[in-house]
């Protein structure tokens, strides 16, 4: 069963039987995810180079590697258009087999003599073209207003004044990490729906801090297997560019506890609608709200109605869990037994600045 | 119903639209105003049914202002959108709304093309006419 579907199902049925009779339970979420990006091989040109800068598009790609070995972030810039182009519409376009224009320079070693190259690539052309995404499907997140006189634009979207809007992210009941919020499933290994393809879970991601279900995965797979339906390149208004990534994972009921945990439904799990008005990292918070409030379109802000809208797609959310079901069902996708499962505890330290 | 009001340089210094609110009595809103020292361009609400909308664009062109019925004011490429939701509640009067199924509806009457949505969608699928 897709996670709503089993928190339906259990509300008629109670936890326990749905238990004995649901082996698993499918997720899904599609949002931006910034710590997002692709390692990509060129193969080598003749004669060969040791690329020192490497632009894709005119977006920049991490080149501290081998002499072709690249990674593209999403959040990495065109230098010629900015902020409408960048690292997740490289991934987008690599994805849909669009050429791509690939420049870079060198100083030239006995190795490697090239000094400069210039051509075009597709993604059929690379040797590999691996998505290796730090930081993705965040347990759930925090939501958005803004207190202040005027509009913000950040990378929770637009914020109109004086507590105008609320604009949230992550997929409540269908959310990945909050379906086995105690880690007795998820783990090194774990096979996983990823951006219309097959992906794997290589372990916690960054800024893991599930004691506060602000849990995080790094995830992996094969990008020429996947889809530009599932990955798609983004950008947040005078805030930068992004990629909206496709996720889903699997939750084999395995016992009481991972069946309580799948069950939740948009009413149980909770937020903070924080004041993104204030520039500092502990922003205040207005008020806890649930999924469901925040779903149903509207929340009460010191006594008035504000309109609330997602930032990440519950349509294509759903689409997602019910993909996996129908892999699951049709035995095109074998559920996997973790390595070793995603720690439960996990310090999270702000960045102190001292004094030299 | 939208309208964009084009007025030549030597029109532009007479208060054609105030005098039209006052002579018909209607609420007429300025969405958008531009003056530049060839001519001078109006987008506005006139909120009257069609046969009174058709007096008033004769009224305005009878004193030299060209007149063009906006029909739609913002498209979607709905092939390209994902639902996401991200234009939804940064609208200022509540012209978007998101349906049972997550996905986008909009309402032109609502409109008041402040373009707040065709910066806040995150793959640029809205454009205004």
């Amino acid at each position: 069963m897709s996670a709503d579907e089993f928190s339906r199902y259990t509300k008629d049925h109670g936890v326990s039987v749905a238990a004995k009779e649901v082996d698993v339970v499918t997720t899904g979420t599609f949002g931006a995810m910034c710590s997002s990006g692709a390692f990509l091989n060129f193969g080598h040109s003749e004669p060969p180079i040791k690329m020192l800068h490497c632009l894709l598009n005119d977006v920049p790609a991490y080149r501290g590697l081998a002499a072709v070995d690249a990674y593209i972030g999403a959040t990495a810039m065109s230098e010629r258009l900015g902020f409408e182009y960048g690292g997740g519409h490289v991934i987008e376009d690599l994805v849909s087999h669009r050429e791509i224009q690939l420049r870079g320079d060198a100083y030239g070693t006995d190795c490697y003599p090239r000094k400069s190259i210039e051509t075009t690539i597709t993604i059929d052309d690379l040797n590999q073209a691996i998505l290796l995404n730090p930081r993705n499907g965040y347990e759930r997140y925090n939501a958005a207003t803004n207190g202040t006189d005027k509009a913000i634009y950040t990378y929770m979207g637009t914020l109109l004044p004086r507590y105008g809007n609320v604009t949230f992210s992550g997929a409540g009941e269908l959310s990945p990490l909050y379906k086995d919020k105690d880690f007795e499933t998820i783990g090194i290994g774990t096979r996983i729906f990823l951006g219309g393809g097959i992906g794997y879970i290589v372990g916690e991601g960054t800024q893991h801090f599930p004691q506060q279900q602000f849990a995080t995965v790094m995830v992996h797979g094969d990008l020429k297997q996947m889809t530009s339906k599932y990955l798609r390149g983004a950008t947040f208004y005078k805030y930068g560019t992004t990629l909206y990534v496709g996720l889903g994972i699997p939750i084999p009921i395995v016992n009481q506890r991972v069946a309580e945990s799948a069950a939740l439904s948009d009413d149980q799990i909770m937020t903070n609608i924080l004041d993104y008005g204030v520039p500092s990292r502990t922003r205040p918070v207005i008020r806890k709200v649930s999924y469901g409030e925040l779903k149903s379109g509207k929340v009460a802000i010191n006594d008035k109605d504000v309109r609330t809208s997602p930032l990440s797609s519950f349509k294509y959310a759903k689409e997602i869990a019910q993909t996996l079901k129908d892999w699951i069902q049709e035995n095109r996708f074998s559920i996997t037994k973790a390595v070793e499962l995603i720690p439960n505890h996990r310090e999270f330290r702000p960045l102190e600045i001292r004094k030299s | 119903m939208k309208l964009r009001l084009t007025y030549r340089h030597t029109e532009t210094n007479r208060p054609i639209l105030a005098s039209m609110i006052i002579k018909w009595g209607i609420p007429i809103n300025i969405l958008e105003a531009q003056v530049k020292p060839e001519l001078g361009t109006l987008v506005v609400d006139v909120p009257v049914d069609n046969r009174k909308l058709k007096e008033i664009i004769a009224a305005f062109e009878a004193e030299g202002v060209k007149v063009q019925e906006i029909i739609s004011t913002l498209s979607f490429d709905m092939e390209n959108c994902t639902s996401c939701g991200a234009c939804v509640s940064p609208c200022p009067t509540g012209a978007i709304i998101q349906k049972q199924d997550w996905t986008i509806e909009f309402d032109d009457k609502k409109c008041i093309r402040c373009k707040v949505c065709v910066d806040a969608c995150p793959v640029r699928v809205i454009s205004i006419s």
